[in-house]
C-alpha cells in the first residue's frame, strides 16, 4: 500500500502530474509500494527517458508485474518494434514476457511489423484471443481483427457480443455502418435501438459507424429533441452524437464564451470539450495575448496546462514562427524542446516548420535525416515529409519498382502521406492503365484504390466526366459524390457545382448553406468559389450579411465581399466611413472591397492590416449593438 | 511564406479546420514561386481567400492558372489584383 502523501512525494521527485496519474485509477494506492514505484519510475524516466506524460496515462505499469518491465524492454529493443510506440502504451511492459514474445511473433508473421507499430497495444493480448477473432471471418480490413482482439482483452466487449452483432439483421442491412471500431466498441442491443429508431430514419446523415461505436439511443434522443439542436443544427454532426452528451452541449451553448466567440465553436468543440475546460482556456492570459493561436481545434483538443508550458517556454520566445494553433493542439513542450535543441534542427532549419513540430518527434526525424534515402533524394524530403512519414515507409517506397518506373508520380507529398502497399495497388490497377491523366502524385498521396475504383466505375463518372479530375480522385469518395450529384441542389443549380465542389465540399454543408436565409436573399453572389467553401461559409455568411445590413450595403455586396474575412470587410467599411467616402459608388459597392489587400497597399497606400488593428471587428461591433 | 498573427486569424475566419489541416506547405511554396514568376505579387492574399485552390496539386493549379491567363489576356495580374472575383474562372472545369 502507498499513501497519498508518499505518492505525491514521488510525483514531485519525477515531475509527474499527481492528479493525472491517479485520475480514474485508485488501485495504485491498494497495491503500489513506495520502493517499487520509486525504482520503476527511476528506470522508466532516467534510464529509458520515457516522457512523464506517458506514465501519467498508464499508472498500472508502476505496480503490475514490475519485474517483467525490464525483460520486456530488452526484448522489444531487440525486435522490429518502434520503441516510441511502446511509450504510449506502457501497460504492455507488464505482460508476461513469454506471452508477449509469442504474440509479437504471431502478429509479425501474419500481419507484418506495420500492424504492430500501428497498434502496439496488441502485444499485451494473447494469441488465442486473436485467433478466436480471426475464426469469425468478419468482412473487414484484416487489421480490424487486431482491434477487436484488443477490445476483448481490455474488456470493452466479448467474443460472444461480436458474434451477435455480425449475425444480426442490422449488420446485413447496413454493412456500411459496421467497421472494426463499431464491432470493437458497441453491443447489439445499443445498435438495434439506434438503427430501429425514429431519429435514425429522420436524420440518416447523423449516423455513421462512429455514432454506432460510441453512443446509445437515449443520449442521441436527448440531443436530437433538444432546443440546442433546433437552434444550431450546423453544430451537430455524427461526431457530436458519437462523443457528446446533452448536458455538456447545453452548458457550452448557453455560456458567455459561446456568445462572445461563436467562431471558436464547431461540432468538434461540442464533441470533444466541456465548458469548464473551455472557460479555463478563454479566461487565460495566453488566450488574451495570443488569440491567433486559439481555434475551435484548440478548444476541442488542447489542454490549458500544456498550452501554458509551451507559451512560457524559451523556444516559443526564440522561434515564434514555429508555433501555430496546430502546434498547440498536437504537441507538448518536451517533444518541442527535443526537436529545437537537436543537431538536425541546427543543420537543416528549412525542414522544420510548425507542421513538423506539431506532428513529428525527434527520433523519427533523426532516423530520416541520417538515412541513405535522405542523402540520395534530398528533393523528396521536405518539412511535410518529416512531419507525416517515417523512415520505414519511405524506404519501402524508394526501393520499389513503381518508384523506378514512374518517378514523376513520387513527390515529397507521396512520401509524406502514402505507403507502398497502397501505391502498388493503384499503379497496378486497370483504372491507372485506362485513365492515366487522372493519376498524379496527389492521387497517389491521398487516394485508395477501392475509392478510385468506386468513382471510375460509377454512373456519375460516365454522365459528368468533366467533374472528375485528379483532385476529385485524390480527395473525395463515391458516396459523397453521389450525394452531391443526386441532390435537388445539383439539379437546381448545376453551374455551382464544379470538380472543386466535388473534391472539397459535402452535400450536407452545401444544403445547409443553400437553405440559409442569406442564400435565399442573394443567391446570385453565392458562386462556385463560394459553394466550394460551404462548410466555413455556413458560419461566415450570416456574420457578413449582418455586417452589410448594419451599414445598408446588403443589396450591393458581391462574391468578393463574401470571400474576404469579416475583419477585413469591417476594417474597410470603417476606413471609408471615417474618410467620408461612400460605401457604394453608383449602383456598385466601392471597388476597394474587390481588391487584393496588397494591391490596396501598393496602389493607394492603404494598409488593411493596420486598419484591422485600428478598427477591430469584434469589440466595435458589440459596442454598437449594445448602443442600438 | 510566413503567416503573421493577422494572416492566421483571417485564414481561420475564412476556412474550416478540416480544410486548413490539408495545407501542404511544400506544394504551396511551389505555387507561390509560380505566381510570383507571373507577377502575382499579392499571392498571399489569394492564398488567404482561396485556400481551396492552393490545395490543388502544383500541376493542376498551373494548368488552371494558365487557362485563366489566356481568358484574361496580358493584363491578367493587374485585372485580378483589382477584382479578386475574377478568380471564379479558375473554378470552371
Amino acid at each position: 500500500m502507498i499513501s497519498h502523501d508518499r505518492l505525491m512525494q514521488l510525483c514531485d521527485k519525477y515531475h509527474i502530474n499527481y492528479i493525472k496519474l491517479i485520475s480514474g485509477n485508485n488501485r495504485i494506492f491498494d497495491v503500489g509500494e513506495y520502493d517499487v514505484i520509486d525504482r520503476t519510475l527511476d528506470y522508466l524516466i532516467n534510464v529509458l527517458k520515457i516522457s512523464p506524460s506517458n506514465i501519467e496515462k498508464c499508472s498500472s505499469v508502476l505496480y503490475t508485474n514490475v519485474d517483467f518491465v525490464s525483460r520486456n524492454v530488452e526484448f522489444l529493443n531487440n525486435c522490429r518494434v518502434d520503441f516510441y510506440n511502446v511509450e504510449s502504451c506502457l501497460h504492455i511492459l507488464s505482460a508476461n514476457p513469454a506471452k508477449l514474445k509469442e504474440t509479437y511473433e504471431y502478429v509479425l508473421a501474419n500481419y507484418g511489423v506495420e500492424a504492430i507499430n500501428d497498434n502496439t497495444s496488441i502485444l499485451a493480448v494473447d494469441v488465442e484471443t486473436i485467433k478466436s477473432v480471426e475464426k469469425l471471418n468478419i468482412k473487414i480490413d484484416k487489421k480490424g481483427n487486431l482491434l477487436i482482439a484488443k477490445s476483448i482483452y481490455l474488456r470493452y466487449t466479448t467474443l460472444e457480443e461480436v458474434k451477435s452483432i455480425i449475425q444480426s439483421r442490422e449488420y446485413l442491412e447496413h454493412p456500411e455502418l459496421f467497421t472494426s471500431t463499431t464491432l470493437a466498441q458497441s453491443n447489439i442491443r445499443d445498435i438495434q435501438d439506434i438503427i430501429n429508431s425514429e431519429e435514425f430514419k429522420n436524420y440518416p446523415h447523423l449516423f455513421t459507424s462512429t455514432t454506432l461505436a460510441h453512443s446509445n439511443i437515449r443520449d442521441i434522443r436527448e440531443i436530437i429533441s433538444s432546443e440546442e439542436f433546433k437552434n444550431y443544427p450546423h453544430l451537430f454532426t455524427s461526431t457530436t452524437l458519437a462523443h457528446a452528451n446533452i448536458k455538456d452541449i447545453q452548458d457550452i451553448i448557453n455560456s458567455e464564451e459561446f456568445k462572445n466567440y461563436p467562431y471558436l465553436f464547431t461540432s468538434e468543440t461540442l464533441a470533444f470539450s466541456n465548458i469548464r475546460d473551455i472557460r479555463e482556456i478563454i479566461s487565460s492570459e495566453e488566450f488574451k495575448n495570443y488569440p491567433h493561436l486559439f481555434t475551435s481545434q484548440t478548444l476541442a483538443h488542447a489542454d490549458i496546462n500544456d498550452i501554458k508550458d509551451i507559451i512560457s517556454s524559451e523556444e516559443f520566445k526564440n522561434y515564434p514562427h514555429l508555433f501555430t494553433s496546430e502546434t498547440l493542439v498536437h504537441s507538448n513542450i518536451r517533444d518541442i524542446r527535443d526537436i529545437i535543441n537537436s543537431e538536425e534542427f541546427r543543420k537543416y532549419p528549412h525542414l522544420f516548420t510548425s507542421e513538423t513540430l506539431a506532428h513529428s518527434n525527434i527520433r523519427d526525424i533523426r532516423d530520416i535525416i541520417s538515412s541513405d534515402e535522405f542523402r540520395k533524394y534530398p528533393h523528396l524530403f521536405t518539412s511535410t515529409t518529416l512531419a507525416f512519414s517515417n523512415i520505414r515507409d519511405i524506404r519501402d517506397i524508394i526501393s520499389s519498382e513503381e518508384f523506378k518506373k514512374y518517378p514523376h508520380l513520387f513527390t515529397s507529398e507521396t512520401l509524406a502521406f502514402s505507403n507502398i502497399r497502397d501505391i502498388k495497388e493503384i499503379i497496378n490497377s486497370e483504372e491507372f492503365r485506362k485513365y492515366p491523366h487522372l493519376f498524379t502524385s496527389s492521387t497517389l498521396a491521398h487516394a485508395k484504390i477501392t475509392d478510385i475504383r468506386d468513382i471510375i466505375n460509377s454512373e456519375e463518372f460516365k454522365n459528368y466526366p468533366h467533374l472528375f479530375t485528379s483532385t476529385t480522385l485524390a480527395h473525395s469518395n463515391i458516396r459523397d459524390i453521389r450525394d452531391i450529384i443526386n441532390s435537388e441542389e445539383f439539379k437546381k443549380y448545376p453551374h455551382l457545382f464544379t470538380s472543386q465542389t466535388l473534391a472539397r465540399a459535402k452535400i450536407s454543408d452545401i444544403r445547409k448553406l443553400m437553405q440559409s436565409k442569406e442564400f435565399q436573399e442573394r443567391p446570385e453572389i453565392f458562386t462556385a468559389s463560394v459553394i466550394a467553401k460551404a462548410k466555413s461559409m455556413i458560419v461566415k455568411a450570416p456574420i457578413l450579411f449582418e455586417l452589410a445590413s448594419q451599414y445598408d450595403i446588403l443589396d450591393f455586396i458581391t462574391p468578393s465581399f463574401l470571400i474576404k474575412s469579416p475583419d477585413q470587410n469591417y476594417a474597410l467599411i470603417s476606413y471609408l466611413r471615417a474618410k467620408n467616402i461612400s460605401l457604394v459608388n453608383g449602383e456598385k459597392l466601392h471597388p476597394f472591397f474587390g481588391m487584393a489587400p496588397r494591391v490596396l497597399l501598393n496602389k493607394y497606400g492603404i494598409d488593411l492590416k493596420e486598419l484591422m488593428a485600428e478598427y477591430p471587428f469584434d469589440g466595435i461591433k458589440r459596442k454598437e449593438k449594445a448602443f442600438i | 511564406m510566413i503567416l503573421d498573427e493577422i494572416d492566421e486569424k483571417i485564414l481561420h475566419e475564412n476556412f474550416d479546420e478540416e480544410m486548413i489541416s490539408q495545407i501542404d506547405m511544400d506544394n504551396i511554396s511551389k505555387i507561390f514561386d509560380y505566381l510570383y514568376r507571373n507577377g502575382i505579387y499579392y499571392a498571399k492574399d489569394l492564398f488567404l481567400s482561396f485556400l481551396d485552390l492552393f490545395l490543388l496539386s502544383y500541376d493542376e493549379f498551373v494548368k488552371r492558372f494558365e487557362k485563366f491567363k489566356n481568358k484574361l489576356g496580358v493584363d491578367f495580374a493587374e485585372l485580378l489584383g483589382d477584382d479578386l472575383s475574377l478568380i471564379e474562372y479558375m473554378y470552371i472545369d
